[in-house]
């Protein structure tokens, strides 16, 4: 290891056991794995993300991608299970991690570009498809005022969205962060019309995240550690983060408990588990050089 | 302002770019002084039936000293313009050897319609990409990473316009956190395609002063009439103070403060009510722990449109007051174009520019001004700077603000 920038210390970082680089509280989380019928259904939906929360606007998600429309259908799951106000979301950043935006309406522009030239190109493609569009959307939809931003694009989007969001709590760019992760399943592959040529669901996961602190012993959390020796590239998807999740909070966190002697043996329910369980690490993936490890750390005697 | 701290301080020690006004530091510098702009017509595809033929393109990009020109040649030309950006930025910092001997090189690349201009390019050739997912295994990003064998993590990311100065915060959490020993960071685009002239064309964004293209891009002038596409990359390496002492790296700046905001009024219209964009401003000048009377420099977002322009003079006067009378404020967009997700990089380019040559870059073919800003029209000025801050405002609502502070 060439020693510059303090590397001395770095190698013998490395050489122990994989670090935590960055974490993050799971607040709450939504999901979704939509059919193309049921996005359009989605689609025309304008009550509010939920009670109290702005109505949304008419032309707001017409000309959308349709992984933005399951991402607003996740987003209303997290925020039923938040069970907050809009207000105190005020402030939050939204990341938006999707895979191949725009791969349908491209095969269809292509087509009008070739049959009616230039005027036939739709001047949607920029605010609809381009990677900032679906973050975009979400934000003017959550009605606040946090910073968005689009990430990935790619096969490992997921990936690089969980260490975008855990970046972002880090710098205090944001004192949350909505972050949504979607993409087809399998992966959306159109025919000249635009149509799927194979049978395919959209899959969306909202999680709301906040800086880890130790005075919430309860909460899963999202990680990124450091492997000291690189394992093969795994990218997570929107469906395998919340099933997990959805594992870990079916799974009571604290089973029930015998006290007392045997003769006054009672049921008692809700006691804390622990001691004697430690906690449980859920490896998600990596990124794309198999690196950083992305886990989700779940409280002392759950299971996934 | 707040003291100097070696352990948190971040600095820019190498620079690479492709761009329309030259391919190295010293020959962007001195046409960004000299007033040239870097907007021609549009050429390598018919543009008769577009409603605007004129852009900052890229000539051809040089082929960096690390890969064969028969095997450069053959790639998209966005992936050339992030490797030739990249490898020389990476010799600039004197880093380019080191990237093998364990350095942990992240990379954080703002790249806006990357899939869309690949299928497009693609499909123009004849092929069906965009229809064929198994084709689509790596982005840029990780491409570029995979050739040079950087060890760090990598990340694409997009704020639309905005997007550039997200990387500088990102490389400098990520150098702060240990994630990276040094953090490539900057921004890609190349939307000057058939289809991207005309979807932007269609929009109803861009100039049509199509028989004098130099002339075309004229920020806060009032006879502007859209913003003209401009194409390019821009890297740069950031590294640790620390680290960048210890070595006797010579630096280009300090990454000083970041803020970041969202308008939430409309997916292209920029908001009337100055002060989310405001909040991102106030927010970078917080995180460089400075007044708005320590700054001497602005280079603004300002991309010649008239809503755009009048929003963010009404963004700046909300925050420096009285102060912005004479703080010298710049559009280097008159000259380089809209590099959409790479402006951020340019411009910040463009404010080293400022800090170094001791000269804030004019704003050409600004004639007539319609805002009530110090602005540096048609001639550079001299003028001691110290402390820069460059706007950013994109598509989706983003907005983003950057400072840059001299070593």
């Amino acid at each position: 290891m060439a020693a510059i920038h303090g590397t001395d210390s770095a190698s013998l970082r490395r050489a122990a056991a994989p670090r935590v680089l960055l974490e993050a509280e799971v607040f709450a989380h939504g999901s979704t794995r939509l059919s193309r019928d049921e996005i359009a259904a989605e689609r025309r939906r304008r009550e509010p993300l939920a009670e109290g929360w702005n109505p949304i606007g008419h032309g707001t998600l017409r000309n959308s991608d349709e992984q933005t429309v399951a991402a607003v259908a996740s987003l209303r799951g997290a925020i039923a299970r938040a069970g907050r106000p809009a207000a105190d979301f005020d402030g939050w950043g939204v990341l938006a991690a999707p895979r191949f935006l725009g791969r349908s309406k491209l095969t269809v522009a292509f087509d009008q570009f070739k049959a009616e030239g230039v005027w036939g190109v739709t001047p949607h493609l920029i605010p609809h498809f381009a990677l900032h569009a679906q973050a975009g959307t979400l934000s003017l939809i959550l009605g606040g005022h946090g910073p968005n931003l689009g990430i990935g694009g790619g096969r490992f989007a997921a990936s690089e969205g969980v260490l975008s969001a855990l970046t972002w709590l880090e710098s205090g760019v944001a004192p949350g962060v909505w972050l949504v992760l979607t993409g087809w399943s399998p992966e959306y592959r159109p025919d000249r019309q635009g149509e799927p040529l194979a049978e395919t669901h959209c899959e969306s996961v909202a999680l709301a995240l906040i800086p880890a602190s130790s005075d919430q012993e309860g909460r899963i959390k999202l990680q990124i550690n450091e492997l000291e020796t690189p394992g093969p590239p795994s990218p997570t998807t929107p469906e395998t983060l919340a099933a997990r999740l959805d594992g870990l909070l079916a799974s009571p966190m604290t089973g029930p408990r015998e006290i007392a002697h045997r003769s006054h043996a009672a049921r008692r329910f809700g006691l804390d588990g622990r001691p004697g369980k430690a906690d449980r690490r859920i490896a998600l993936g990596t990124d794309d050089e198999g690196r950083l490890l992305i886990d989700l750390k779940a409280p002392g005697g759950a299971s996934a | 302002m707040t003291e100097h701290d070696p352990e948190r301080d971040v600095w820019i020690t190498g620079v690479g770019l492709a761009s329309s006004l030259g391919f190295d530091m010293a020959t962007l510098e001195a046409n960004l002084l000299a007033g040239r702009s870097g907007v021609a017509a549009v050429a390598g595809f018919s543009t008769d039936d577009y409603p605007s033929r004129i852009a900052a393109s890229l000539p051809e990009i040089p082929c960096p000293r690390s890969i064969a020109p028969t095997d450069f040649a053959r790639l998209p030309r966005l992936e050339q313009a992030a490797l030739w950006s990249v490898e020389s930025a990476l010799r600039d910092a004197g880093l380019w050897e080191r990237r093998t001997e364990g350095l942990r090189v992240g990379l954080v690349l703002g790249v806006g319609a990357e899939w869309l201009e690949l299928w497009e390019v693609d499909w123009l050739g004849g092929g069906d990409r965009v229809q064929n997912p198994a084709r689509d295994r790596e982005t840029t990003v990780d491409r570029v990473r995979r050739r040079f064998a950087l060890r760090g993590p990598g990340l694409t990311l997009s704020a639309a316009c905005a997007a550039s100065n997200f990387a500088f915060d990102v490389g400098r959490t990520w150098l702060r956190k240990g994630l990276a020993d040094v953090c490539v960071v900057g921004g890609c685009e190349m939307a000057v395609t058939p289809i991207g002239l005309a979807t932007f064309g269609n929009l109803r964004a861009l100039s049509r002063r199509n028989d004098d293209p130099g002339r075309a891009s004229r920020p806060f002038d009032r006879d502007r009439d859209g913003f003209v596409l401009g194409e390019g990359g821009v890297a740069c390496v950031l590294e640790s103070a620390r680290g960048a002492r210890r070595r006797g790296a010579v630096a280009y700046a300090e990454v000083a403060g970041f803020g970041a905001s969202s308008d939430s009024h409309h997916h292209v219209i920029p908001s009337p009510n100055p002060e989310p964009a405001g909040q991102a401003v106030r927010r970078a000048l917080a995180d460089a722990g400075i007044n708005s009377e320590d700054v001497d420099h602005i280079n603004a977002h300002a991309t010649s449109t008239t809503v755009g322009d009048a929003c963010e003079a009404a963004v700046l006067r909300l925050i420096f007051g009285d102060d912005l009378d004479r703080i010298p404020t710049t559009s280097t967009k008159s000259m380089t174009g809209h590099l959409l997700t790479a402006a951020g990089a340019i411009e910040a380019l463009a404010c080293i520019t400022a800090m170094r040559r001791g000269a804030v870059p004019p704003t050409v073919n600004l004639e007539e001004p319609d805002v009530d800003l110090c602005l540096v029209a048609r001639e550079s000025r001299l003028h001691r700077v110290s402390t820069t801050l460059s706007n950013s405002f994109g598509f989706g609502g983003g907005n983003s603000c950057l400072v840059l502070r001299s070593v």
